[in-house]
């Protein structure tokens, strides 16, 4: 069943046995996995299906370097389905060795195993309508699929790695049948979290404060509590409910909101290559099973621990796109439709400075000197993304030069000063706003300057092409557009020591014990990979978690009256 | 004993046919106008309206095996015949009545033996409806009936969910269809539909009414049936349909495919080679949230599925050797 929260009245309290804040990548599929292992749920979600601005402004809160990092109401969406109603769909394991302490990299080391989560990355696979659980392209896609580099074989490069894209799902849209009908599950929009309440020792969470946007204040009360929110609201409610401990739920060691991370990633080099134009196959391709797939180009752990790097993934990528001397009339159109296009996806299209109205006009020209290419593109994009039910993930330009740039993404060095804080502000329900002090390390930059230097090293052996890299520009370049949007990772890191992280192995919050996490803010370290495959994992793992609990609780569970 | 199977050229009536001769203890016997379909089995010829040649051929059986499908007329009047001769048996056969899910109607959700019956999907339902409530009128006054409601039987030989799902996924018309086609498939294997008619057989103390619905426990939303089905037929890369391109199925191209199988049918010309449409009926279906709860067949015969799996690739491997592939 699917509620609004209007129909509440002032002071009520809803019983249920596991209450989940937070209707989006994994809250839906956690709900309806609770409810299918018998569980009575209750998913409290604070927006209405689609945006609506007045809700989508409680996530409004300042950011100390607005270079670096970008407003706080951008990327995330306080909706049914959260932010999986806006995102590309990219899904990708983290790899065992971002589960491994490295000596190299501070702060590191997960208290779970890689081949824990297995299994759950497979059923989060299907949740996502990513397919099979096969990220490698020698098994995943259909025998005689052309390499991307042809003749790159190399010890020191991983070439086979592969990412998935999901429909991309909205999980609201997709699951909303499933919702309406179980009987074990509500779910109430318009319900807004605004304080996690403790039992007077702090030991467990006594009930959860709501309110509706119009002010009206109820309370949930169950047997367990999921926080299923992203990883700044995570850090905002955990940090906000300080009516026991001063310092907020689960923060008896000011861990909460430290740690803050995305990714490093950006635009970076001149790659050439040498050989015949067919020989690269930077596209995607399409697996058996109808997913779209594309390759990516990593080192190999042995590697990464030989040169002590942070995980860093490469893309072949087209050349900038703000600079009209590419010549192509597709990316300059673009250049130019950025304004219709939404902010998430526009921003980094703006990959240089503007020079002008001269600058606008070459851009011009080049769509109205190729308007073939940029027809045909047209016409490909209308048919393939905007009309298909599966879409075209991004825009892939032929290859008609061998001039690529690469498109870097890495994991950050986990810094416990880059860090999420209340402000002395409140939004409109009274709770605290944020503000967003995001930070990356030398190392960060590093990492990514060795892994490229590796690539270009195996291109030089190979013969097979030439990778230039503006050494004075290239942290500038890398940090053009500052930490990468919507992967907000560690905020309510997983650990196994309360005075370095925030959850226990089983996301439980230390110290308390009938709340979890499922959210990208446990993530210890951020990998190369984006999150939302892995905090599925995770959460759908925490499913499986508390159903033994219970059980070994003796608490007798419904038979399951699947729908 | 000898057991009458009415409709037993047919799909599954045929299958049944054959899991009864290779018992010991049943003799079937098909009522056909035609020739017996199954190799060495006694055929009478009857027409199943005549109450005359109907009570003759029941007069020696101790078991009607009732898989009569057709137009609505052919399935309410069959079944009005049959009750009013067997009422007037002397010897109370037992009958067993293939009945259906569409009984449910458009409900979702669990559906139980016990979930009231629903006339609101179109004739199909409505007829199957009729037929249950004239069959109970025979268990009220004695006789033994065994009513079994199966989901949409596939296997080998299945029209509707092997032959026309694997005709479209290898046409690459079918695929995956998102949330229209996250409905319950409530898939039986035809070998298991004809088990659960033995079982019905072989029940020793029986009397009165029993209701059997039959769907697979493993069996999964029809999404990942086109998936898995695309898979062992190799019809890849799977598609996946917009909303957009459903509606041009349901609505340009099933319409004058439904007009030409119509006027074929009329002359009776034979139009196997058709293509195969999908009618919003059934893509309403595809995405209908009813789940069979197979569980009381479970309890009361201990009964043993077919896995989705062994049913998925024998289907596949039947389809392919009978249509090849596209």
């Amino acid at each position: 069943m699917i509620k609004n929260a209007a129909d509440i009245r002032e002071g009520e309290t809803l019983d249920s046995e596991v209450v989940i804040v937070g209707a989006g990548a994994a809250g839906i599929p956690m709900a309806l996995e609770f409810a299918e292992a018998g569980f009575q749920v209750l998913l409290l979600e604070s927006g209405e299906p689609g945006q609506n601005d007045e809700i989508q402004s409680l996530y409004s809160g300042t950011v100390t370097d607005q270079a670096l990092h970008n407003p706080t109401d951008t990327y995330r969406q306080r909706r049914l389905g959260g932010t999986t109603a806006i995102w590309g769909g990219r899904c990708v394991p983290f790899d065992p060795i971002d589960f491994e302490k490295r000596p190299y990299l501070n702060y590191s080391g997960w208290p779970i195993k890689f081949e824990q989560l297995t299994p759950f990355f497979e059923k989060a696979n299907d949740w996502l309508e990513a397919g099979a659980y096969d990220y490698d392209a020698r098994t995943a896609l259909t025998p005689g699929t052309p390499e991307q580099i042809k003749g790159l074989e190399s010890v020191r490069l991983h070439t086979n790695s592969l990412e998935r894209f999901s429909r991309p799902t909205d999980l609201y849209i997709r699951y909303k049948r499933r919702l309406e009908l179980h009987p074990n599950l509500r779910v109430l929009s318009g319900a807004n979290c605004i304080g996690i309440r403790l039992s007077e020792q702090g030991g467990q969470v006594e009930h959860l404060e709501l309110s509706t946007l119009a002010g009206t204040k109820f309370f949930a009360k169950g047997i367990n509590y999921v926080l299923s929110v992203g990883g700044i609201e995570t850090a905002r409610l955990l940090l906000a409910s300080n009516d026991v401990n001063p310092s907020g739920v689960g923060n008896d060691h000011d861990v909460v909101g430290r740690f803050y991370q995305c990714h490093i990633a950006g635009n970076v080099g001149k790659l050439t290559f040498s050989g015949p134009i067919d020989s690269i196959h930077h596209g995607y391709d399409v697996s058996p099973e109808g997913i779209y797939c594309r390759r990516r180009i990593m080192l190999t752990e042995l590697e990464q621990k030989r040169l002590a790097v942070n995980n860093v993934v490469l893309r072949l990528h087209f050349p900038k796109i703000i600079d009209p001397s590419h010549k192509n009339g597709v990316l300059s159109s673009l250049f130019i439709l950025k304004w219709f296009i939404r902010y998430e996806y526009a921003v980094r299209l703006k990959d240089g400075n503007e020079q002008g109205i001269l600058h606008y006009l070459k851009h011009v020209m080049n769509i109205v000197t190729t308007p073939l290419d940029t027809l045909a593109f047209a016409f490909n994009w209308l048919r393939k993304r905007s009309l298909a039910s599966r879409k075209f993930p991004s825009v892939i330009l032929t290859n008609k030069s061998n001039l690529f740039s690469l498109e870097v993404h890495g994991e950050q060095e986990p810094n416990p000063e880059s860090r999420i804080t209340l402000t002395g502000d409140k939004d409109a329900l009274g709770v605290p706003k944020i503000n967003i002090d995001w930070r990356y390390t030398k190392n960060d930059i590093s990492s990514a300057r060795k892994t490229l230097q590796v690539f270009a090293d195996e291109l030089e052996r190979t013969g097979l092409g030439k990778l230039e890299i503006d050494e004075g520009r290239f942290e500038e370049e890398l940090m053009r557009f500052g930490a990468y949007g919507g992967h907000h990772i560690g905020t309510a890191r997983m650990g196994v020591d309360p005075e370095t992280s925030v959850v226990d192995e089983n996301l439980k919050v230390h110290g308390v014990s009938n709340l979890y996490i499922a959210s990208s803010a446990v993530f210890p370290t951020s990998s190369q990979a984006n999150p939302t495959l892995t905090l599925l994992a995770l959460g759908l793992r925490l499913v499986g978690h508390i159903t033994l609990k219970s059980k070994d609780s003796a608490v007798q569970r419904r038979p399951s009256a699947s729908v | 004993m000898n057991v009458l199977v009415l409709g037993g050229s047919g799909f599954v009536g045929q299958v049944i046919v054959k899991k009864l001769l290779a018992q010991e203890a049943f003799m079937p016997i098909v009522a056909s106008r035609g020739p017996s379909p199954v190799k060495g089995v006694r055929t009478v010829a009857i027409n199943a309206l005549d109450r005359a040649q109907l009570a003759r051929a029941v007069s020696d059986v101790g078991c009607v095996v009732n898989c009569v499908t057709g137009s609505k007329q052919t399935i309410m009047e069959t079944s009005e015949s049959l009750v009013s001769v067997l009422l007037n048996t002397p010897h109370k056969p037992k009958l067993i009545h293939m009945s259906t899910m569409s009984v449910y109607g458009n409900q979702e959700g669990l559906v139980t033996e016990s979930t009231g019956l629903e006339p609101n999907i179109g004739w199909y339902g409505e007829a199957k409806i009729a037929a249950e409530r004239a069959f109970e009128r025979y268990a009220d006054q004695g006789g033994s009936l065994y009513i079994l409601r199966p989901g949409c039987i596939y296997g080998p030989g299945s029209q509707l969910w092997t032959d026309r799902v694997g005709k479209l996924l290898s046409s690459r018309r079918l695929g995956d269809l998102a949330e229209a086609g996250d409905g319950w498939s409530n898939l039986v294997h035809v070998d298991d539909v004809a088990n659960a008619t033995l079982h019905c057989l072989q029940a020793l103390d029986d009397h009165g009414l029993n209701r059997f619905n039959l769907s697979a426990p493993d069996s999964p939303r029809w999404n990942r049936y086109f998936h898995d089905f695309a898979m062992a037929l190799e019809a890849t890369p799977l598609r996946y349909l917009s909303s957009k391109a459903v509606l041009v199925e349901t609505k340009l191209v099933a319409p004058p495919i439904k007009v030409m199988e119509r006027v074929f049918s009329k002359f009776r010309v034979r139009a196997e080679w058709l293509p195969e449409s999908m009618p919003p009926s059934l893509v309403r279906l595809w995405g209908q949230h009813i789940k069979l709860d197979s569980r009381r067949i479970d309890r009361v015969f201990n009964f043993r599925w077919t896995s989705y799996s062994d049913g998925v690739n024998e289907s596949a491997e039947y389809f392919k050797a009978r249509f090849g592939r596209d």
